[in-house]
C-alpha cells in the first residue's frame, strides 16, 4: 500500500520534470535558430576588425553609445511622467493619449524618419531644422524609444498599494518625500527595464535616423549607419566586425542595467 | 495641485511635440488639397503591388 502510495505521487513529479526539461528544451532551441545562431554566423563572418577601429567607426561608436545613453536618461524621465500622468491623474481625453503612446511601435521606422523630418526638416513650418544634426538624431531616437519606460512602469504603478503613500502623508511626509521614499523604490525596477529596453533599441536603430541624421561622417554617422556603408562598399567582413563590437558593448551595457535592477529589488526588499 | 497641472503639462507637452505635431503633420500636408490627391498617390499600380 505504502508502495503503491510512492509510485501516485512519484507519477505527477517525474511528469512534471518532463515537462520543465521539454518547456527549456524549447525555449533553448527557439533562442538559438532566432537569436544566437544569426549571431555565432555573424562573428564566424567577422573579419578585418580594422574597420571597428578607422578614426570614422570609433566617431560612430563614440556617437552611438553617448546619445543612446542620453535617450535613455530622457526615457526614464519623460516616460515615467507620462506614465503618472496616464495612471494617476484623470483628463479628459486620457483613453486617446494612452492609445497614441503605442503609435511609435505602429509606425515603419523610416516613416518615422520622415514625419519628423517634414516638421523640423529644411521645410520646417515651424522654422525648427534640426535635419542633418544631433539634435534631429536625438529627436528619431527619443520618438521610437518612447513607449518603452511608459509601458513598463504604467502596470506597476498601476499596481502599487496607495495604502503606504497614505500611512507616509499622515505620518507627516511631503509629497517629495513620499515619493522618494515610497513610491520611486517600487517602481525603479520598472524605469530600469524600460531604460534597458530604449537603450537597446537605441543602439540598433538605422530606419528613424538614416534621414534625419544626414550620415555625416564624424558627425551625425551612428554606428547602424556605418555598418550599411561598410555593406555598400563590398566590405562585408568589416560590417560583420563592427556589429560584433557594438553587439559586445550593448550586451555588457545591459548586463549591467540588468545587474543594477536586481540589486534594486533586493535592495526594496 | 500646481505640481499634478505641472506634471500633466510636461507629459501632454512632451507627447505634442514628439509625436502629436509632427504625425499630424504629415496627416495634414497628406490632405490638404483633399482625399483624392492622396487616394491617387496610394492607388497607382505601384504602390498597389507593394502594399500586398
Amino acid at each position: 500500500m505504502a508502495a503503491n502510495a510512492g509510485t501516485i505521487s512519484a507519477a505527477p513529479k517525474s511528469r512534471r520534470s518532463i515537462a520543465a526539461g521539454l518547456s527549456i528544451g524549447l525555449s533553448t532551441l527557439y533562442l538559438s535558430l532566432v537569436v544566437l545562431l544569426p549571431l555565432a554566423a555573424l562573428s564566424w563572418r567577422a573579419h578585418g576588425w580594422d574597420a571597428a577601429w578607422t578614426p570614422q567607426g570609433i566617431a560612430a561608436f563614440r556617437l552611438t553609445l553617448g546619445i543612446s545613453v542620453v535617450v535613455a536618461l530622457v526615457n526614464a524621465v519623460a516616460g515615467t511622467a507620462i506614465a503618472w500622468s496616464l495612471v494617476r491623474d484623470r483628463f479628459v481625453g486620457q483613453g486617446f493619449v494612452n492609445a497614441l503612446v503605442d503609435l511609435p511601435f505602429a509606425l515603419p521606422t523610416i516613416v518615422a524618419g520622415l514625419t519628423l523630418l517634414a516638421l523640423y526638416g529644411p521645410r520646417s513650418p515651424v522654422g525648427i531644422n534640426a535635419a542633418f544634426t544631433r539634435w534631429g538624431l536625438l529627436l528619431a531616437l527619443l520618438f521610437v524609444t518612447l513607449p518603452f519606460v511608459v509601458r513598463t512602469v504604467q502596470p506597476v504603478l498601476f499596481e502599487l498599494d496607495r495604502e503606504m503613500e497614505e500611512a507616509a502623508a499622515s505620518l507627516g511626509a511631503g509629497r517629495f518625500t513620499t515619493f522618494k521614499r515610497i513610491i520611486l523604490p517600487s517602481i525603479l525596477p520598472a524605469i530600469l527595464s524600460g531604460v534597458a529596453l530604449a537603450f537597446a533599441r537605441a543602439v540598433g536603430e538605422f530606419g528613424a535616423v538614416v534621414l534625419i541624421s544626414g550620415n555625416i561622417p564624424f558627425k551625425t554617422e551612428v554606428v547602424s549607419v556605418y555598418v550599411f556603408g561598410r555593406l555598400e562598399s563590398g566590405d562585408p567582413g568589416g560590417a560583420a566586425a563592427v556589429s560584433v563590437v557594438i553587439l559586445l558593448i550593448s550586451f555588457g551595457v545591459l548586463l549591467a542595467i540588468g545587474g543594477l535592477r536586481r540589486w534594486v529589488t533586493k535592495h526594496d526588499r | 495641485m500646481i505640481g499634478k497641472y505641472a506634471l500633466r503639462f510636461f507629459s501632454l507637452g512632451y507627447l505634442a511635440v514628439l509625436l502629436v505635431a509632427p504625425v499630424g503633420y504629415v496627416f495634414w500636408r497628406t490632405f490638404e488639397h483633399g482625399v483624392g490627391p492622396a487616394w491617387d498617390a496610394v492607388t497607382t499600380p505601384d504602390a498597389r503591388t507593394r502594399s500586398r
